[in-house]
């Protein structure tokens, strides 16, 4: 039975062959955008679930409510706390402390002083407890006791590699940083780091006993401050860790009460983070330790996916239901020799579920195809192996599955309701369905076309604001090379002064931190004459002489640095709001700051112009400048076309004067570009899907077009040989599919403004959504539709009446 | 006695107002009858095929069907019913278009779960009957009118029915393939089937061994 269902359903998708290509192209589509999807989400799920007892590791994040000033929400704690947690509670049955050492420093490592270093980022100070906790395949060595002394490493297979070659590498040493803070480090492991889902992603472990930071964070006692540890806990099964979080409160309170309150932190929480929701679930805690991605934007894609599909099935059920006269008399025969209304539904959902799967087959293969164009536009790396997985084909299977019974059964009732005497009575024409419910599922695609439209020329409009928003500086022709070694602190004022020889240099400056940078760095400070304990959080970057004019950042009052600067600070003007300073206060005020019970003095000497230091998606916070001679950026802005010799004499002026720093550069407009990548891939994925919807609705309304067409061959060609033109004619064929798309259109406007109001919340500097959006979205669609039905239209309108009679 | 129709009537409701397509028709079938029924066009003669065959209900008075009432039948039983035991052949073959001959005359047997087996031995056995096993790949729009008859015959006889109603079966045939199959109905009866016919033409007519007239949805006289 089944094999002659799905005989006569391969003959009826072959002799309607524009149907049947319609319904197979939106098909094939909605599969391939859900199977690109499915892969990428499964990409993104399972985080590091790989670890012993996943379930029972906890990251410890901070949130501290300051009042009515901002709160700050970050993954990280103060040092001490993880060690605390361990000893106070039994259940807490290992800990691990782990200090992004980037955020410090530029991690410059070298396989000994003759050769070039190279900047490698991702350098994680830990404790020597983190293998127990996370385990790492080791190639080399053992994880036991890796880590236990100061000054051991432990090399990703990728660093020692770049590093040594093939070569066994446990034994051997390498040199950290430059100068007087050079550290020697003896490698005691090689792991592997191919594709493995964590959270964690480190080029290279060092022994958190090592001295400077490691040896700080492994001493350092305070339970407010300092919240830049990422801190572990493993607790025993079985263990509660709601009525451990609980406890928190307490146990925050009896180790730093008095700590918490001279630094302003009173409020200060810790909340309890399972490892393996990081990667999903982190959305507004900052201060990540690697890349993130966020459920909501998993949930996003989902949602595309499966209007793509949808869009998809309505067409099949539009088509199957509009053409059901013609397969009326075939309904009815069958009915007459014996056939039941459930073995109709039965071939009828044969038909829609061989559609389908045919759409399956063929997805897999365009998937694989697409794959690397996918990667560009998601920064994956995914790969034909993430199909062939049998998850996701099961799944697949699945979807096709429910797609093909999704567009069938409601076509399949309706054609299995006929009943055989409408039929064999010949001339009744069969109502087929409800001519509402077919208008109502073309209104919803379009509703989602639309929506998509407005959508997409939202999301492209924020984007390109953010390109040409006048950040307060001045980002182009700028190029940021990467400093932070000895060598480079003691050698600026020569390197700056043979830059300003090169031609096309236009001026040279250092700083802390590029604009392209997150500045992290902030000190509480308070005004003389204030309660200390009141503090403002004020950020803090050091840069060098000429940064302002440099940068082309408007110097409002006072003086740029000079060499004999010590704690002297030029502010922002949000600083001076944010203090109530008045302006012409400005340059005889004092901001203080407590440390140690040390109070210091930070005299303002000049006041900037608010820049865009941090991305647009913040609101521009007070900040404070220092002068600083411990650049990790120099600055070279240019005045140039010839970015080539530029570079090449910077390179071979830098590598007169500095060994031990290699020469690596970025130009400043790309990488402060860059910090909306994830802006730009959305408007890219957006536009993509918008595209696809729409072409599929078009299809299948061209579909319908033709369908009512050829149904009112006989009305048109009276009509025509009435008198009727070929205007009224194409008329009558298109006017209700616009009545259509303006009802979808009435009904879009308010969904996608909401939708789009939400999103562009995520943003502090954003644009204002234009009534022109809606109506360009609506015309648009219109327009399309309008293109697409008298296309159909105007080739019934002129043809001959004659033949059209004559068939009769 | 095949069926009883006693008083059966078909009133529509038609702009408000009450048409009777078939009036207080009595009529006793018995087993091996060949009944033709006769009449202008718009008496009422397929009417009262498709009530029999029950694709249609009679709205008033009794039709009992091999001893069963079919008036106080659900649709579900009626169905079953003709299912086994009556074929129907239409002025219009009304084949299905995608299918083969052999597949056409296969169909009625996919419904009652017949083995694959046992479905290749009837309809080879028909198509060897009806002399039509060369076309049996063939599709109905490659057949002439006579053949394509033939095929819906053979379909209608392939689920051995007591009953066979034809609705004009010559209608679209010329005279010469019309007697053919006016010559298989009069084989088919006497070979056992019983066989209701409705037809326009008197010599159509001779065939049966029993003629009923109808006008205006009445039988008026036999
Ligand atoms: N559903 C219906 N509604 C209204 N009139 C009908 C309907 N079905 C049949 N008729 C009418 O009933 C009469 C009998 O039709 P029919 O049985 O087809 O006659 P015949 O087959 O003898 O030509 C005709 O006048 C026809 O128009
Ligand atoms: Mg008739």
């Amino acid at each position: 039975m089944i094999r002659n269902y799905f005989k006569i359903a391969l003959r009826n998708l072959l002799k309607h062959k524009l149907l049947t290509g319609i319904n197979l192209f939106g098909l094939i589509i909605g599969t391939v955008s859900c199977l690109i999807i499915l892969i990428y989400v499964l990409n993104q799920t399972g985080y590091d679930q790989h670890f012993d007892h996943a379930e029972n590791i906890y990251r410890i994040e901070t949130v501290n409510g300051r009042g009515d000033k901002p709160s700050f929400n970050t993954a990280t704690t103060s040092p001490p706390i993880a060690p605390a947690l361990k000893s106070d509670f039994p259940e807490v049955s290992e800990m691990t402390r782990i200090v992004l050492t980037d955020l410090f420093n530029v991690n410059l490592i070298r396989a000994s002083l003759e050769v070039d270093g190279y900047y490698e980022p991702r350098a994680y100070l830990a404790d020597s407890t983190v293998f127990k906790i996370f385990q790492f395949h080791f190639i080399e060595g053992s994880p036991i006791g890796a880590l236990n002394s100061p000054n051991q490493t432990v090399l990703s297979a990728t660093l020692a590699k770049k590093l040594f070659g093939n070569k066994s590498v446990v034994g051997k040493t390498v040199i950290w940083g430059s100068g007087a803070e050079a550290q020697t480090l003896t490698i005691t492991g090689v792991f592997d780091d191919e594709s493995t889902k964590s959270h964690l992603n480190p080029n290279y472990f060092v022994s958190m006993t090592t001295p400077g930071m490691g040896e700080f964070v492994s001493t350092f006692q305070n339970f407010a401050t300092n919240n830049f540890v990422y801190s572990y806990i493993k607790l025993i099964p079985d263990a509660d860790a709601q009525n451990l979080q609980e406890k928190l409160p307490s146990f925050i309170q009896k180790h730093g009460k008095k700590q918490l309150e001279n630094a302003g932190m009173v409020d200060k929480k810790l909340f309890l983070k399972k490892i393996t929701d990081i990667h999903l679930y982190s959305e507004g805690r900052d201060n990540q330790i690697g890349t993130v991605s966020n459920i909501k934007y998993l949930y996003f894609l989902l949602a595309l996916a499966f209007f793509i599909q949808l869009v998809a099935c309505i067409n099949f059920i539009n088509l199957s239901t509009a053409r059901a006269n013609q397969r009326a008399k075939e309904i009815g025969v069958r009915k007459v020799v014996g056939a039941g209304k459930g073995s109709l539904i039965r071939q009828f959902l044969s038909e829609s579920l061989l559609l389908s799967l045919i759409a399956m087959l063929i997805s897999i293969p365009i998937a694989i195809l697409l794959l690397p164009l996918v990667n560009e536009l998601t920064l994956g790396s995914l790969s034909y192996l993430n199909i062939f997985n049998w998850k996701v084909l099961v799944l697949l299977l699945s979807i096709s599955t429910l797609t093909g019974l999704l567009a069938g059964i409601y076509p399949a009732i309706i054609l299995s309701s006929i009943k055989p005497i409408q039929v064999l009575k010949s001339a009744v024409q069969i109502q087929s369905g409800n001519g509402m419910f077919r208008k109502a599922l073309v209104v919803f695609q379009f509703v989602i076309s639309i929506s998509l439209i407005v959508s997409v020329i939202i999301i492209t409009q924020q984007f390109k604001y953010t390109q040409s928003k006048d950040l307060g500086f001045n980002k182009e022709n700028m190029v940021a090379l990467r400093a932070g070694t000895s060598d480079v602190t003691s050698k600026y004022d020569a390197i700056k002064s043979n830059f300003l020889n090169i031609p096309g240099v236009v001026s040279v400056a250092s700083g802390r931190y590029a604009p392209f940078e997150t500045v992290l760095n902030d000190n509480g400070m308070y005004l003389p004459g204030k309660n200390p304990q009141d503090l403002t959080i004020v950020r803090r970057n050091g840069v060098s002489k000429d940064y302002f004019n440099t940068m082309n950042i408007d110097l409002l009052q006072g003086r740029d640095f000079n060499a004999t600067d010590d704690n002297q600070i030029i502010v922002n003007k949000a600083t001076l709001k944010s203090f109530n300073i008045p302006e012409d206060k400005a340059l005889s005020t004092i901001l203080l700051q407590t440390h140690d019970e040390v109070v210091y003095e930070y005299p303002i000497v000049g006041v900037v112009d608010d820049y865009h230091f941090t991305t647009l998606k913040d609101e521009i916070v007070p900040l404070f400048l220092h002068l600083d001679n411990e650049p990790n950026w120099v600055f070279v802005k240019f005045k140039t076309d010839d970015y080539k010799q530029l570079v090449s004499n910077l390179e071979s002026t830098w590598k007169k004067n500095i060994d031990t720093a290699p020469f690596t550069y970025v130009f400043v407009d790309k990488e402060v570009e860059n910090l909306y990548a994830q802006e730009q891939r959305l408007s890219k994925i957006c536009t993509v899907f918008t595209f696809l919807a729409i072409l599929i609705s078009c299809l299948g309304l061209f579909g319908l077009v033709s369908y009512y067409a050829e149904q009112k061959k006989k009305e048109i060609g009276i009509r025509k040989v009435l008198g009727a033109s070929v205007q009224t004619v194409v008329k009558l064929l298109t006017k209700d599919f616009v009545v259509l798309v303006i009802i979808a259109f009435v009904i879009a406007t308010p969904l996608a403004y909401l939708a789009m109001h939400n999103w562009l919340e995520n943003f502090t500097y954003r644009i204002d959504i234009s009534v022109w959006v809606f109506i360009l979205a609506g015309i648009g669609a219109l327009l399309i539709a309008l293109i697409t039905v008298s296309f159909q239209a105007i080739k019934a309108a002129i043809a001959n009446p004659i033949n059209s009679l004559r068939t009769e | 006695m095949l069926l009883r129709l006693n008083q059966a009537s078909r009133i529509i409701k038609s702009g408000g107002k009450k048409i009777s397509l078939l009036d207080t028709i009595n009529l006793n079938v018995k087993e091996g009858e060949f009944i033709s029924l006769m009449g202008p066009s718009g008496s009422g003669k397929s009417t009262l095929l498709n009530c029999i065959g029950m694709l249609e209900n009679f709205t008033d008075g009794g039709y009992v069907f091999l001893e069963e009432p079919v008036h106080s039948m659900k649709e579900r039983d009626k169905t079953k019913l003709y299912k086994e035991y009556i074929g129907f052949v239409f002025q219009a073959y009304h084949l299905i278009d995608e299918l083969t001959v052999q597949e056409n005359i296969e169909t009625p047997l996919l419904y009652k779960n017949i083995k694959s087996s046992e479905r290749k031995a009837l309809v080879a056995d028909i198509l060897d009957r009806f002399n039509i096993v060369g076309k049996k790949d063939l599709f109905p729009s490659q057949l002439s009118g006579g053949q394509q008859q033939l095929v819906g015959i053979a379909r209608a006889l392939i689920s051995k029915p007591k009953l066979l109603l034809a609705d004009e079966p010559t209608g679209n045939l010329n005279s010469k393939q019309g007697i053919e199959i006016m010559e298989l109905f009069a084989e088919l009866n006497i070979e056992g089937v019983t066989i209701i016919q409705a037809t326009h033409s008197e010599s159509n007519a001779a065939y049966g061994t029993r003629i009923i007239n109808l006008l205006d949805g009445k039988i008026v006289s036999e």
